[in-house]
């Protein structure tokens, strides 16, 4: 038989051998697409189903894996050298001792001789003798088992009914979250704004939520920039708190003063009450009955009240001072200026009953601003930014409470801990309310944090440094380390190849001592590469 | 030749081998490997250095191929004391008949086709030189005149790896010129069985004489002609790179323990010795699995171990079979 007939029957078994090849090779391919697009999917549809985020549609991600299983196999194809890789199959699956692939590397080569003659017969021999079907079987790959139950997992995903995510709230990011609570937010707002007693809120405050309304409206904000602005509105309800409770104290060391009067007594009553309407009323009633007391009995009134005239209350001077004018006219028996005197104390008692009112409408304003702060960032297992957001906020609640100087100087230490400070309510307010929130106490700070923190300052103590053991080899390299080398290499270097040699070729060293003598000789060889 | 000739001539190495080694076997025990390893390396115009303990049967191996294949047969028993001129010859005076004298090369025991060089590590490196010099070149210069050897000129030297106090190591550079290094192992409690039966009776069994010098040479050149692949002679050099460490295809375990891979005489070593293992199964052609097949004793003595490898006492043989089971096949 010819060469050209040897060479053709090989080349035909090979070719048939490289299509079972590439029908399975294929198929192999397109299992791991399958799967990996399947996987995908499934990936896909239970993200759905737990958190709301934005996915590509599953057209796309079809699409996309059938575009990337094309190229891929195109590109698989390029180049590739088919028939060579057939022998190769051949060979290994028949045990053939590398005689196709050899034979058909002369046939490739053109080389002729009466050995490769030989070879290359008796290769087409042994090619005749090969069944491709049996030797590459065309098998579908396991792969698309795992692909059949991936696609039945995502039939199942699909009947479950939903109404949304899961955990959304719990694993929502913030700008998701905050995108689908904008409307509510700004509905809040606007409550605010436009709610009963408006017109006696900070105007300040008020510029400052419409601004923040007017952004919310316009998308032109973020979850971020909304906590602050609320935050600053909430610091502007809260601004008149100090002089509220100045002017509170201030009353009460008036009613201390007037306590026994008998002229006074329904004043008095009505000012420990805190109903100030009634008190001016009283104070009214008093001033028209001027006329009526006795001289013993205007006597008293006149030194009660220029006692206390006397008082040090700077946030209601204008009614002492009008006291002290009705103090002196009583005392001089002119009753119509008396008279005239205490009604300008009716009047700035009038006036400090409208800033409380004021006032109260402020702290309520302020108390639904830090409800709704408190709303977006109120999150169990929050991200680290919720966290320190929240914390910010408890630290500006916990400033407020001591500018108040009311509040309990544990407040602080229970809002330094972020996760309760949702709970603590409001007790930023200013208005001494002992029962403006729970306390808790923070967790303490560790021996291990107070080290971390010292060790970020670049403070570490020092015993830590000398706790690190050496390795013995630092330890033996240490002095040589501190010292510069008076011995010149080459004086060494002889001695050292010589004691090497001797030490593994003729002394006997103890096993246990192997390690020790290794461990030395590794330290001082030079770099054998060099 | 035609193929048909070149078929025949594969069948008669390979029938012919069978003879020497079925001859061989009358008188050793087992060491199949070793007789393998012997025959190979004479077919493949190489030399064989045998390393094992005293007393398992080095001396009588040789002793017993040479008895085979009818050739002439030489033992030198190195010492320290052995000259280069006790191996080689040197010129001596001759008287003629009429009284006239000349000086005249007087051979020395390395003039022969099988030398055993027993214990060659005994004696001086000047001494293993020559020897080393006329493994290489097959001639012999002394004085002004080069003496080729006649072919085949075959040496079989031993050593013992236990007493080593007194002796000089052979270089790497010389024990680079031996084909294969074999390890001869002790016996098993079967063929100790089998060894006392055949040496302590009357008579001892004698080899006779199978191949003589010319069917030697034929199967010399005979090996030589089987072609090998490409992807073949590829994946000999992948093994042999990968005993350098400072190549891409360095193993882990040499680029750790070995300074010096195997040189390309090494490659040279596995190929050759793979087309006589093709031949051997009646192939015509080398594959992967002959490539494989003797490289331990090709290349052992051919890696060099670095300090840590000789103080973790590494094999050489450890390192290169690892080599062989991750440097995969060419499969192309």
């Amino acid at each position: 038989m010819s060469r050209a007939v040897e060479g053709s029957t090989i080349t035909a078994v090979l070719r048939r051998i490289d299509l079972k090849v590439r029908v399975n090779q294929t198929l192999h391919h397109l299992s791991v697409a399958t799967c990996l697009v399947l996987g995908a999917l499934l990936l896909m549809e239970v993200t759905v189903l737990l958190v709301p985020v934005n996915v590509p549609p599953g057209g796309l991600i079809v699409g996309a894996g059938s575009a990337a299983f094309l190229a891929f196999l195109l590109w698989s194809q390029v180049g590739a050298r088919r028939l060579e890789r057939a022998a190769g199959v051949a060979d290994q699956r028949a045990g053939l001792n590398d005689e196709i692939k050899s034979a058909y590397w002369f046939m490739r080569q053109g080389d002729s001789s009466p050995w490769i003659d030989l070879l290359v017969g008796r290769a087409a021999e042994t090619a005749r003798q090969l069944d491709p079907r049996g030797l590459v079987p065309v098998t579908v790959p396991k792969r698309f088992g795992v692909a059949l139950v991936l696609f039945g997992l995502l039939q199942v995903i699909a009947l479950v009914p939903s109404d949304g995510p899961l955990l959304s709230f719990a694993a929502a990011s913030d700008s998701t979250r905050f995108e689908q609570a904008r409307e509510a937010y700004a509905d809040d707002i606007r409550d605010l704004i436009d709610g009963e007693g408006e017109e006696l809120l900070n105007d300040e405050a008020l510029a400052l939520l419409e601004e923040a309304l007017e952004e919310l409206e316009a998308a032109e904000t973020s979850f971020d920039d909304l906590l602050r602005d609320l935050r600053e509105a909430q610091d502007a309800f809260e601004e008149g708190n100090l002089e509220m409770t100045a002017t509170r104290d201030a009353l009460e060391e008036l009613v201390e003063e007037f306590s026994g009067s008998e002229e006074l007594a329904e004043f008095v009553d009505a000012l420990r009450n805190q109903d100030l309407s009634e008190a001016v009323e009283g104070l009214r009633e008093l001033s028209e009955g001027l006329g009526d007391l006795t001289g013993q009995q205007l006597e008293e009134l006149a030194e009660l009240l220029q006692d206390a005239s006397q008082i040090d209350e700077p946030v209601i001077d204008e009614l002492l001072a009008a006291l002290q004018e009705a103090a002196e006219a009583i005392s001089e028996e002119r009753l119509a200026d008396a008279q005239e005197a205490m009604e300008r104390v009716a009047a700035a008692l009038e006036e400090i009953a409208d800033q409380l009112a004021r006032q109260e409408a402020n702290n309520q304003a302020s108390e639904a601003t830090q409800e709704m702060q408190q709303a977006m960032a109120q999150q169990p297992g929050g991200s680290p930014g919720q966290n320190q957001m929240q914390m910010s906020q408890n630290q500006s609640m916990a400033g407020q409470s001591s500018e108040a100087s009311t509040a309990s100087p544990s407040s602080e230490v229970a809002r330094s801990d972020g996760s309760s400070g949702a709970q603590s309510g409001p007790a930023g307010n200013a208005t001494g309310d002992p029962s403006g929130g729970a306390l808790e106490l923070g967790a303490s700070t560790t021996l291990e944090a107070q080290l971390a923190l010292e060790v970020i300052d670049g403070a570490a103590p020092e015993s830590a440094e000398e706790q690190r053991e050496l390795d013995p080899e630092d330890l033996f390299q240490e002095a040589s380390r501190q010292q510069s080398s008076i011995v010149q290499y080459r004086d060494v270097r002889a001695p050292s190849e010589y004691s090497r040699g001797s030490a593994l070729n003729a002394e006997r060293i103890p096993w246990r001592y192997r390690s020790l003598v290794k461990k030395y000789f590794l330290a001082i060889r030079p770099d054998e590469r060099k | 030749m035609t193929t048909t000739q070149i078929d025949t001539q594969v069948s008669d190495f390979t029938e012919q081998f069978q003879r020497v080694k079925d001859e061989i076997s009358r008188v050793i025990v087992g060491n199949e490997e070793i007789i393998d390893g012997t025959l190979i390396s004479l077919l493949a115009k190489g030399h064989v250095l045998l390393e094992g303990i005293p007393g398992i049967g080095k001396t009588k191996i040789v002793a017993t191929v040479a008895d085979v294949l009818h050739l002439k047969f030489s033992r030198i028993q190195f010492t320290p004391d052995l000259m280069p001129g006790d191996i080689v010859g040197s010129d001596v005076v001759h008287e003629s008949d009429t009284g006239e004298k000349h000086l005249a090369f007087q051979e020395g025991p390395i003039f022969t086709n099988i030398l055993l060089a027993d214990e060659i590590n005994r004696a001086t490196p000047k001494t293993q030189s020559a020897l080393l010099e006329a493994m290489q070149e097959r001639s012999v210069t002394v004085g002004t005149t080069t003496h080729r050897l006649s072919p085949p000129f075959f040496v079989l030297a031993t050593q013992n790896p236990l007493e080593m106090e007194g002796t000089y190591p052979l270089p790497e550079a010389q024990l680079d010129r031996f084909f294969y290094k074999l390890k001869i192992q002790y016996p098993e409690a079967d063929h100790m069985h089998e060894i006392m039966d055949r040496t302590t009776r009357r008579e001892e069994p004698e080899a006779g004489m199978v191949l003589d010098r010319d069917e030697i040479l034929v199967m010399r050149d005979t090996a030589r002609s089987v072609p090998i692949a490409r992807a073949v002679q590829d994946y000999a050099i992948r093994l042999t790179l990968a005993t350098h460490p400072d190549t891409p295809h360095a193993h882990p375990l040499t680029q750790r323990y070995a300074r010096f891979g195997a040189s390309p005489r090494g490659t040279q070593t596995l190929v050759i010795g793979g087309k006589v293992n093709a031949l051997l199964n009646g192939r015509v052609h080398v594959s992967c699995e002959d490539i494989r097949a003797f490289m331990l004793p090709a290349l052992r003595h051919r890696v060099l171990l670095n300090f840590e490898g000789e103080a973790e006492r590494v094999e050489t043989d450890t390192i290169l079979e690892a080599i062989m089971k991750d440097t995969p096949e060419p499969s192309e």
